[in-house]
């Protein structure tokens, strides 16, 4: 009992990592926002922070159904589920590490292409402070 | 001299497959005008992973194009240098999605979710299942790593 108590805790470490990442992000819906921190992202950058939105609005939804459906007092089904869960997590993110990449590809070609432009910039610097609170998140709630 | 078309030709090969994999995944920006099959089976489950990645693949293109328009493609060594970045970009647009096919994979076969859930992972799975598939294809016909 003790065991599966831990295992729920974790789970709920999942919903806060994501509250987390959505708070530094700025991932709130107006609606949802706090006024006093409401992220203006420049105009370069909204299309991708729009894409993480979906992504993890996607990841809440999910994990929401597989906490609600399923018998979180078996100690045998809340251990598939945060591996599950943990997978979930994890693909998400790592979507958005390509990106990263693909943006430092850019930035270390330095061979003229024009292609170093400050639209590129911004978008490399978002994809790293997501990269950033992604592992920050993980840390915090002891994420694997 | 030989050397130099050839590295051309792998150049002008990355639009080749880029178009190919357009082609296959219905990607093109404006399907009604494409006369692409877009309402397919799975037209509005598949419509906004469509449009994701249709905009990654022009992303793609325009910088892919950008770095052609301004480097010397005359000279043996910029070529080889635009290859290995143009290669880069194009494996990293991709490889984002064996992400999502992860994702879609971890929900159908680890059963702990609703049947809806799962139908719906199962059908978006076969999107990029599909995607991965025609990459794959496009690479191996042009010879791109």
């Amino acid at each position: 009992m003790v065991k599966v108590t831990i295992e729920n805790k974790e789970l709920e470490g999942y919903f806060n990592a994501i509250n987390f990442i959505r708070s530094a992000i700025g991932l709130y819906s107006p609606i949802e926002a706090d006024k006093n921190n409401v992220i203006e992202w420049d105009p370069e950058v909204k299309y991708c922070v729009s894409e993480v939105r979906v992504a993890v609005t996607r990841l809440y939804r999910d994990l929401r159904v597989i906490d609600v459906e399923n018998d979180l007092t078996d100690e045998i089904v809340c251990e598939n589920i945060l591996y599950l869960v943990n997978k979930l997590f994890n693909n998400t993110f790592m979507k958005f590490t390509y990106d990263l990449k693909y943006y430092l590809a850019i930035e270390y070609q330095g061979f003229g292409s024009g292609l170093q432009d400050e639209e590129n910039d911004k978008k490399r610097h978002f994809y790293m402070m997501l990269k950033n609170v992604f592992e920050e998140a993980k840390y915090e709630y002891g994420i694997a | 001299m030989e050397n130099l078309k050839k590295l051309n030709e792998k150049l002008l090969g990355y639009f080749e497959a880029i178009e190919d994999i357009k082609v296959f995944n219905e990607l093109h920006g404006n399907r009604e005008d494409d006369g692409m099959n877009y309402s397919s089976v799975y037209g509005d489950v598949w419509a906004p992973a469509i449009d994701e990645v249709s905009k990654a693949v022009d992303r793609l293109e325009d910088d892919i194009y950008g770095i052609y328009e301004n480097a010397d493609l005359t000279s043996e060594f910029e070529c080889e240098n635009v290859l290995h970045v143009v290669n880069m970009l194009f494996n990293r647009t991709f490889e984002k999605y064996d992400s999502e096919l992860k994702y879609y994979e971890t929900i159908m076969n680890e059963g702990y979710g609703t049947e809806e859930m799962k139908e719906e992972a199962e059908v978006m799975f076969l999107f990029y299942n599909g995607l991965q598939a025609s990459v794959k294809g496009a690479k191996y016909d042009y010879g791109i790593r």
